[in-house]
């Protein structure tokens, strides 16, 4: 750049950069306000994004989610959030008379309420690694091993294994409840046959296994108690197996319905029909995952808007931080405007000067701030990513960090208007006189 | 833009005609302060020239005490301050006549003018001083080579021998070389040369006044030179007293 080399021509330009050049210290506080604020602001920005993209997630291709939660919304907590475990269980009868009621597309049903060292349980059918899909379009990727094809076989979710180190073939045992401190099912060890690559979803932290393997252990227990109910005390019984399991036995807790839908599409017009249809059976709670994850969002843009209404007002305050500088500045400029008038300098094109020099104050102070939530984001990412096993898609996106750099250039320029009409009604004689 | 009014090659440099300037306690904008203009402590200042003319090439010393007005005249000359009546025409342009950025322009092309204190640019170096006038004075920029080698030329004229040394590296001497590169970098048809020996002692300034007189004679530019000092009316052939040239009354 011609500034430093001093060879080349002079433009006005130059006499931009020279005038920051020649603030230097406070040149570079201005901008890295200017950068601090756009770095908050766009991190804030693709938190916001990241925060509904997590949301979004893990609903996946499901239409509908049939349980007996009390509210869809509880339903959608704890299906696919795996907020805590359903109360209230749907009976075999019941779901076989919903997934025969409509030709669906898919019908999987869910039990929940056991966990592993605090990782929930999912017990479920094959069919949820083969056509349930936990971010639509984007299907289930085994990054070793395959489903589960037996009883007592498991699937870990991505978290499961960074946070536990189990491997494939490692043995586990399950605890009956959602918390730690439950009933530990011990006389039936599980096996890990397959681990699942990172989805992003709350599915990475949940433990899979067939629903037999999870009525077992449930039959298991009501045999348990039986036997002290009727004074027999504490008897090991040999285990259980598939022919042990009655009906009352085969509970779940929740079933994800897709219905059919045309190529191309992921929506269905027969969604309302039945939504509303099954919604008349007061024994089950429908939900619209999508539409409840929807209700959230509505919730969470709530702070979202705050927060952004916060690193814009940093962003002001920037600007008025290089108001200041250039306001503070003019007074040790008034010699020089003077002198560029004398050269034949125009009162505009000193105005000019400012704007564009309070304009790039902005523009370089965005560009910085800009790199600096590129950086930290993907920086953040990462560590999320290899520490928690939390896929945030946190990153910058470019089009809003364009978005953020005009309007901060805008909002320097702005800025730079009290300064620059300061320079336009320089009086040129008062400062060309030798200082008394 | 609008073209900058050329000017005419047989127009005389400066032609001043019934000049009239005054500014009241309640029209003066920034000149307030300058005590030695208040005549009669009003604030009131006034200033009636009938007639100076300098054609090209001409070299002319402007005497007169402090509080006389020579700034004031010289700024009316350049077009830094508005006359009240009369006419001010620069290379047969009238100057009065031009406004904003076409006057700003013109004053840049066909006016060099020389300080007391230099009035260098900080934080640029002796060839960007040049060079800045030139930006200004002599548009479009699309001319940056011719820029530069006018620049380098003139410099090496003068006898700078650090052209890229920032200016407030630079000598008493050569600093004030530098102001006079930058008042002939467009080659103007007037220089207006503002008390430029005041903070200098009598050898330097002697040498002072020959290297300004010596320098506007080759690039062809008639000179105004303005000063208190009695020592230099020696120098210059043609002479004049401000007090001799103008009428000077109290607007009471």
């Amino acid at each position: 750049m011609s500034v430093m080399s001093g060879t080349r021509g002079m433009s006005d330009f130059t006499i931009v950069l020279r005038s920051l050049q020649a603030r230097l210290f406070s040149t570079i506080v201005t901008i890295v306000t200017v950068a601090i604020a756009v770095a908050l602001l766009l991190t804030l920005l693709s938190l916001k994004n990241a925060g509904n993209k997590a949301f979004l997630r893990g609903s996946g291709n499901a239409h509908l989610l049939v349980s007996a939660d009390a509210s869809p919304m509880d339903s959608v907590l704890n299906a696919i959030f795996y907020k805590s475990a359903p109360q209230r269980p749907i009976e075999q009868a019941k779901f076989n008379e919903i997934a025969t009621s409509f030709p669906w597309d898919s019908v999987v049903p869910m039990q929940q309420g056991d966990n592993y060292r605090g990782f929930p349980t999912l017990a479920t059918e094959p069919e949820f690694f083969s056509r349930f899909q936990p971010v639509e379009g984007e299907p289930w990727v085994f990054s070793e091993g395959e489903p589960f094809a037996k009883n007592f076989e498991v699937v870990l979710g991505s978290t499961v294994v960074s946070e536990t180190g189990l491997r494939l073939g490692a043995k586990l045992l399950f605890t009956h409840g959602a918390g730690e401190q439950g009933h530990v099912h011990r006389e039936y060890e599980f096996t890990v046959v397959g681990i699942l690559e990172p989805t992003g979803s709350a599915h990475d932290r949940a433990i899979f296994c067939s629903l037999e393997s999870s009525w077992i252990l449930h039959a298991h227990d009501r045999h348990e108690r039986d036997a002290a109910l009727a004074g027999a005390g504490h008897v090991h019984r040999p285990p259980l197996t598939e022919a042990d399991l009655l009906d009352e036995d085969r509970l779940i807790t929740g079933i994800l319905l897709r219905l059919p839908t045309r190529a191309g599409s992921t929506v269905s017009s027969a969604m309302q029909p039945q939504f509303d249809r099954l919604r008349r059976d007061p024994t089950i709670t429908v939900a619209s995952p999508a539409h409840e994850i929807g209700k959230l969002l509505t919730i969470v843009s709530r702070v979202d808007v705050l927060f952004v209404a916060m690193a814009i007002a940093i962003l002001v305050g920037s600007a008025v931080s290089i108001l200041v500088a250039l306001y503070n500045s003019m007074h040790q400029r008034r010699r020089q405007i003077a002198i560029f008038r004398v050269l034949g300098c125009s009162r505009l094109r000193v105005m000019a000067l400012v704007l564009t020099e309070s304009a790039l104050i902005g523009v370089l102070g965005a560009a910085l701030g800009l790199v600096v939530s590129v950086v930290g984001t993907a920086l953040a990412a990462a560590y999320l990513k290899s520490q928690v096993g939390l896929v945030l898609g946190l990153s910058v996106d470019m089009r809003s960090g364009v978005m953020v750099l005009a309007a901060t250039a805008l909002l320097a320029a702005i800025a730079g208007i009290l300064p620059a009409i300061l320079a336009y009604r320089t009086p040129v004689g008062d400062h060309l006189r030798p200082a008394a | 833009m609008p073209p900058t009014a050329p000017s005419t090659p047989q127009a005389p440099a400066l032609e001043i005609r019934e000049l009239f300037f005054r500014y009241g306690p309640q029209s003066a904008r920034g000149l307030q302060d300058d005590a030695s203009l208040d005549q009669d402590g009003s604030g009131a200042f006034a200033l009636r020239l009938n007639g100076l003319t300098l054609d090209r090439g001409d070299q002319l010393l402007l005497t007169g005490g402090s509080g006389t007005g020579k700034s004031t005249l010289l700024q009316l000359i350049a077009g830094l301050m508005e006359p009240a009546s009369g006419t001010v025409m620069i290379g047969g342009t009238p100057m009065h006549a031009l406004h904003g950025a076409v006057r700003d322009r013109f004053r840049g092309q066909q006016i060099g003018m020389i300080f007391q204190t230099f009035q260098l640019v900080q934080g640029f170096s002796a060839i960007e001083n040049v060079l800045l006038a030139l930006l200004f004075g002599d548009p479009p920029a699309a001319r940056v080579g011719a820029h530069r080698t006018r620049a380098a030329e003139l410099l090496d004229a003068l006898a700078i021998d650090r052209p890229d040394a920032m200016v407030e590296t630079l000598s008493v001497g050569q600093q004030q070389r530098v102001a006079v590169a930058r008042a002939l970098a467009c080659r103007p048809a007037l220089v207006l040369a503002d008390e430029p020996t005041a903070s200098l002692d009598p050898a330097n300034a002697a040498k002072a006044v020959a290297l300004i007189r010596a320098t506007a004679r080759d690039q062809g530019s008639a000179l105004l030179f303005v000063s208190h000092d009695p020592s230099l009316v020696t120098q210059f052939d043609r002479r004049v007293d401000l007090a001799a040239l103008v009428e000077q009354e109290s607007a009471s």
